[in-house]
């Protein structure tokens, strides 16, 4: 049971036409390659194909993805739509936050807060504020604290409902 | 333009067969393995806090191009050219898109007069070259050898 990486980091370049009609070119290189020249690669790539093409090049996305080979068997009743909430302060005063999936129950209030005690909360937040690790804001700024963790439910989208409705 | 953050997405699988993401941000500068080594980490910290489990894993770095530009004729996006790769024996070959290609590399001589891509035109010649020379291979890793031939595809 491990997450294996594809045998190739992706890069997607997106177009646009005049009309607004999107589209794009998908290249590969090898996963092992480093972002940095991956992403030299791209700019060098995108420049020659943006003069063979009459639409506007809007940028691109590099991916390095892993899939997990033997996922375990998720938990009896759990839904993706339930979240726990994630409010982070960061370093700059403003605001950074994240969903956990299927929140466990055990680390919920009553009031459907969850309980900044609870040790698996406790953990959660001396990794992601610990500097060692690399998350940061949207803005690049640290991440300083846990501000507010709370459970909420989010409307299944048509991917999420049930195959055999 | 690279965007000053990158984003790492974590996949979840519920019991129905759900997927929801977990997406954090990290600064550009950090490389792959850095930013692999700490996204482990949250995750086995996530695990227990989870009853769906973790099935992908993705690290995005973003690139925008700023200013905004646009489009320089109404070429329809459909019209591609596609340009197929050779690579090593016996590996399968590799294919690159190019999205409303210009009217002006299309070859205007026989036998593959408006449908052939003129390979001798200077800007395909740089394509090639950029992605021969900076290791572009196909979704299995194998590196593109040469060029095997170029030709206009419509594609709806």
């Amino acid at each position: 049971m491990a997450l294996v990486n594809l045998p190739t980091a992706q890069v997607k370049i997106d177009y646009r036409d005049a009309s607004g009609s999107k589209g794009s070119t998908i290249l590969h290189f090898p996963f092992d390659t480093l972002a940095a020249i991956a992403v030299a690669a791209a700019d060098l790539v995108s420049a020659a194909l943006n003069a063979l093409s009459d639409a506007a090049i809007d940028g691109y996305t590099l991916s390095y993805s892993k899939r997990e080979d033997t996922p375990a068997t998720p938990t009896a009743g759990s839904r993706v739509e339930e979240k726990g909430n994630f409010v982070w302060r960061t370093s700059n005063g403003r605001t950074t936050r994240f969903t956990i999936p299927a929140i466990v129950d055990s680390v919920l209030n009553d009031s459907g807060s969850i309980d900044k005690t609870n040790a698996l909360i406790t953990a959660l937040e001396a990794a992601v504020t610990d500097v060692d690790l690399v998350f940061a804001g949207a803005d690049g700024s640290d991440i300083t604290a846990l501000l507010e963790a709370y459970q909420s439910f989010r409307s299944s989208t048509k991917r999420q409902l049930p195959a055999d409705r | 333009m690279l965007k000053p953050s990158a984003v790492v997405e974590l996949v979840w699988r519920d019991e129905t067969g759900s997927t929801a993401s977990t997406l954090l941000s990290c600064p550009s500068s950090a490389t792959v393995e850095e930013i692999d080594a700490s996204a482990t980490a949250l995750a086995s910290i996530l695990l227990p806090l989870t009853g769906a489990v973790l099935v992908k894993q993705r690290i995005k770095y973003i690139s925008q191009t700023i200013p905004r530009t646009e489009p320089v004729d109404s070429t329809p996006i459909r019209r591609s050219g596609v340009f197929f790769f050779s690579t090593d024996d016996d590996l399968p070959d590799g294919m690159v898109t190019v999205p409303s290609l210009k009217e002006g590399v299309i070859s205007a001589t026989e036998p593959d007069a408006g449908v052939g891509i003129d390979v001798s035109n200077a800007d395909v010649v740089a394509l090639v070259d950029a992605l021969l020379t900076n290791g572009a291979t196909n979704p299995f890793g194998d590196a593109f050898a040469s060029l095997i031939t170029a030709y206009v595809q419509s594609r709806v």
